[in-house]
């Protein structure tokens, strides 16, 4: 097969490397310390951008198609792959699959369908490209080194957009025999994601928590490892969940108040001479425990 | 680009592959059909065992498996067909969980409720390879 790697070149633009720095850094950077809809949003943007023209140039590097029938080409495969994977469990399931066999971990995905807003971006990178190739065609050295590296680094970027692990080793699941105390006890199977150290639970009514864990709505449920260890050491390190929420408002006289939901409980394991125990606080840290229930690690 | 060129280029790309997949120790993927025997399912059941990333999937309805469709690796992720993994409902209710070990040629499943009691029993074994 005849290669053409002047098709390269097409990359050498400014915006497609500024898009690629922008999917690079909001990934592995900004959604780690800020973490909010800006950057859930913003790797979107750049995805919708940058695919357009990685599948352009990688088509054009192996087939002597015209620019213009690259483009739509490109357009046509980022609108199908981002929206199957936004909207369909099955497509990102074999996408993680896919991943998994050339050797990289697999991504979290977040269904949101205002995410498709981002395919605003594919008829944008379309027209730049159109636009670009029209008033630069000529491929200098520059421009081929520059494309090379937005290639390589563009695909990379979009197979790996995910937030940096807090542990990027395995942490199984931990099965424990909750004793009654704080719910009426039974098995539970805990486990903390390696991307934040949310804690799951499944089975969480045995600890009186609501029957889904983690949860959002009027009684939101959440949980983190406070562990420092990687793999987590869930038997032997502390983790904690909330139940509820609580809110600061301002007095008239400049001072504030802390108002919490009916049910609000802060709760964390503690370890003990006598083995871990689940413990649970009410909205004052003074509180007395709300109820306390040992955990026995079940081999 | 000329082919010295090409081949910077290949370095440079190999050595940012390393850099992007990090040290993540969970990268198996395999999957296999096995029939279903026990008393966890009300009829002989075949389906297709899977794990990725440490995840594991019954790709079939549990209300004919009698079996959680999820699970997990144990923490020495060894392989799929060596047992050692759990599978756990996460969301649906009742609790089940089901944990798998190997004895000679097959996966013995053992299946509690949320008090720890025990359900039901499942037997997994490989389907005997067809003659062709």
């Amino acid at each position: 097969m005849k290669l053409r790697p002047a098709s390269v070149a097409e990359l050498g633009g400014v915006a497609p490397i500024v898009a690629v720095v922008v999917l690079v850094l909001n990934d592995h950077v900004l959604k780690r310390l800020f973490h909010n809809g800006v950057t859930g949003k913003l790797s979107d943007l750049a995805i919708c951008f940058v695919m357009p023209l990685l599948v352009s140039t990688l088509v054009g590097v192996v087939a002597p198609w015209r620019v213009e029938a690259r483009l739509r080409v490109g357009a046509a495969v980022a609108c199908v792959v981002f929206a199957s994977l936004e909207m369909s469990d099955t497509a990102a399931a074999a996408f993680n699959t896919a991943l998994s066999w050339l050797g990289i971990r697999h991504m979290v995905m977040t269904r949101d369908p205002s995410d498709l807003l981002a395919l605003i971006m594919v008829p944008v990178a379309v027209a730049y490209g159109d636009r670009r190739l029209h008033r630069a065609p000529r491929a200098t050295q520059w421009a081929k080194t520059m494309g090379a590296t937005a290639l390589s680094c563009g695909v990379l970027a979009l197979l790996a957009t995910s937030p940096l692990p807090t542990c990027d080793r395995w942490s199984a699941p931990v099965i424990f025999q909750a004793d009654a105390g704080c719910g009426p006890g039974g098995i539970i199977v805990v486990e903390a994601d390696e991307y934040q150290a949310f804690i799951a639970i499944a089975n969480p009514a045995a600890l009186g928590l609501p029957s889904r864990f983690p949860s959002q709505g009027s009684e939101p449920t959440s949980g983190q490892y406070r562990g420092t260890s990687c793999p987590y050491l869930l038997a032997e390190e502390e983790w904690g969940v909330t139940v509820g929420s609580c809110t600061l408002s301002s007095t008239a006289n400049g001072g504030s108040t802390r108002t919490c939901t009916p049910t609000y409980r802060d709760c964390r394991t503690e370890l003990g001479a006598d083995g871990l125990f689940f413990v649970c606080r009410g909205a004052e840290p003074s509180d007395q425990p709300l109820c306390r229930a040992r955990l026995t690690v079940m081999p | 680009m000329n082919k010295v060129g090409w081949m910077r280029a290949a370095v440079v790309v190999a050595w940012l592959a390393g850099a992007g997949c990090d040290t993540y120790d969970c990268e198996n993927a395999e999957s296999f059909v096995v029939d279903e025997a026990g008393t966890c399912a009300s009829a002989p059941q075949q389906f297709t065992l899977e794990v990725s990333s440490c995840r594991v999937r019954v790709l079939a309805d549990m209300a004919l498996t009698g079996l959680p469709a999820t699970g997990a690796l144990g923490q020495d992720h060894r392989p799929l067909r060596q047992g050692g993994f759990i599978l756990f409902t996460e969301d649906v209710a009742p609790f089940r969980l089901c944990r798998a070990r190997r004895v000679e040629y097959r996966l013995e499943l053992a299946c509690v409720d949320g008090t720890g009691a025990a359900v039901c029993d499942g037997i997994l074994t490989e389907p005997e390879a067809k003659p062709e």
